[in-house]
């Protein structure tokens, strides 16, 4: 549905709760920001700002935040806005997260964060659910909730909805016998750990442009070498 | 109490009838507050013919500020929010629930008389979606017929209805085979149980109405502002 596109005052709107919550989730790279700066100085902002009314009567952004931020570092008295009536909060989340999913290309971390953020505020969703949510597979999706679960972040469920609606018992999770580790292991296992968490910062920015990002993913890959030759003793 | 002003058919007498309406009830003493919702600022230009206006409705659509200014002819007096040319941008998208917003918080007036433009989109619906009553001007004529109907039909999509004043109208005779005559019987047939009133044309076409050396003297208010007051149906207090 085409919305109705109106001037405001950029210093009457305010962020909402909503994307205050779950704008960090989904932060924009800062060559990403400089280039929509670029384009706003050059253009002004095309796309109109997300915004509804609170019952106070105050303006607030649920799409937009950062053109909104730009527009006041440029000093544009005027942003366009289109108003959101009537949704109800999860509505407002959703569309939050819809209209930053359609924006950003999430690096991994991110994608385990707002996996995380969803799995935590409805742990009942299936993964399925969540995973179209979060544009993600089922599969990214429990394996992000079986990681919260062993630690205790998520409550294990018996039921949980499907994407179809229906509230379906979960198979009951087999417990694995556990092995005793020995000191040398549990330093091993660490390790591992280690280059594993190394290795997906490298795989995140490893096509960035940046020079001193190159650098620092330079000196993770070997740091990474360096850790694999020890744990090869 | 909230009254708006509204036909999508231009030239009906939506400003002249706002005029009246707001001059009526200040006559009897009621609180009143004009706002002027038409970008060609027909109210403002009534009201406010010689000065330069910093704010408008405008300024209060966009985030902004306008306080209301104080208009007094001869005894009567008012407040006035008016507009400008920049409500030109938004006033044909404007959000449906955006006055009631904006106006929602405004409770020291008794009476808050819109008068919209030539349209039942945009800034006239919204108009329509916070006003108690609403009051469709119309004549009697060919170019009129339709755009009232159609302004009455879409006044029941917000659930709302729409009285129609009629701006000049004189009852036909009976047996009157004349185009006029037939034209008005089948427009009273289309508007039956809408039709509240009728104001004569000499009245809504004096341009010295608005004037400010106009003379309010109880003869003239109980000439030209008593139909108006018999019509909405407020009574001196």
């Amino acid at each position: 549905m085409d919305r109705p596109v109106q001037p405001y005052l950029t210093e009457q709107l305010k962020p909402s709760p909503e994307i205050l919550e779950i704008q960090p989730l989904m932060l924009i790279s800062d060559e990403d920001r400089e280039n929509l700066k670029e384009d706003i100085q050059k253009n002004g902002i095309r796309d109109a700002i997300k915004v509804y009314y609170d019952k106070a009567g105050q303006c607030l952004i649920l799409g937009g935040l950062t053109r909104w931020q730009i527009a006041q570092e440029l000093k544009i008295k005027y942003v366009p806005i289109e108003i959101y009536s009537n949704l109800k909060p999860k509505q407002r989340k959703q569309l939050v997260i819809d209209d930053n999913l359609n924006r950003r290309h999430l690096t991994r971390s991110q994608k385990q964060k707002l996996i995380s953020f969803f799995l935590k505020t409805e742990p009942e969703q299936s993964d399925r659910t969540i995973a179209k949510k979060t544009l993600t597979d089922h599969k990214t999706v429990s394996r992000q909730r079986k990681k919260l679960e062993s630690t205790g972040e998520l409550p294990q469920l018996k039921k949980r909805t499907g994407i179809d609606g229906k509230v379906r018992k979960q198979p009951k999770i087999k417990k694995e016998k556990t092995q005793k580790i020995t000191p040398d292991d549990k330093h091993r296992l660490a390790y591992s750990r280690l280059v594993n968490g190394i290795d997906g910062i490298v795989q995140d920015f490893k096509h960035s442009d940046n020079k001193q990002v190159k650098a620092i993913i330079r000196e993770l890959k070997e740091t990474i070498k360096m850790v694999e030759k020890l744990l090869k003793g | 109490m909230n009254i708006a002003i509204i036909n999508q058919k231009g030239g009906s007498g939506k400003t002249s009838l706002s005029v009246l309406i707001i001059l009526a009830l200040s006559s009897v003493n009621k609180r009143v507050l004009a706002v002027d919702c038409d970008p060609q600022g027909g109210l403002t230009s009534f009201l406010l013919p010689d000065i330069d206006i910093d704010n408008s409705i405008f300024d209060i659509l966009i985030g902004g500020k306008c306080d209301p200014l104080p208009i007094t002819r001869d005894t009567l007096i008012f407040d006035l929010i008016p507009s400008d040319h920049r409500l030109d941008k938004i006033y044909s998208t404007l959000d449906p629930y955006e006055l009631q917003r904006k106006f929602k918080d405004i409770t020291n007036y008794d009476f808050i008389v819109f008068d919209t433009p030539p349209t039942v989109q945009g800034i006239s619906r919204s108009a329509g979606m916070i006003a108690d009553r609403i009051y469709i001007p119309a004549d009697i004529s060919r170019a009129t017929i339709k755009p009232t109907l159609y302004t009455l039909e879409s006044l029941k999509d917000i659930q709302k209805t729409g009285k129609i004043i009629l701006i000049g109208y004189r009852e036909p005779k009976p047996e009157s085979r004349a185009y006029t005559s037939i034209l008005a019987k089948d427009f009273l047939k289309a508007i039956d149980g809408y039709y509240i009133g009728t104001i004569p044309k000499s009245v809504i076409m004096q341009k010295a109405i608005a004037d400010t050396g106009q003379r309010w003297t109880p003869g003239r208010q109980e000439k030209i502002l008593k139909p108006i007051l018999d019509i909405l149906g407020v009574t001196h207090g």
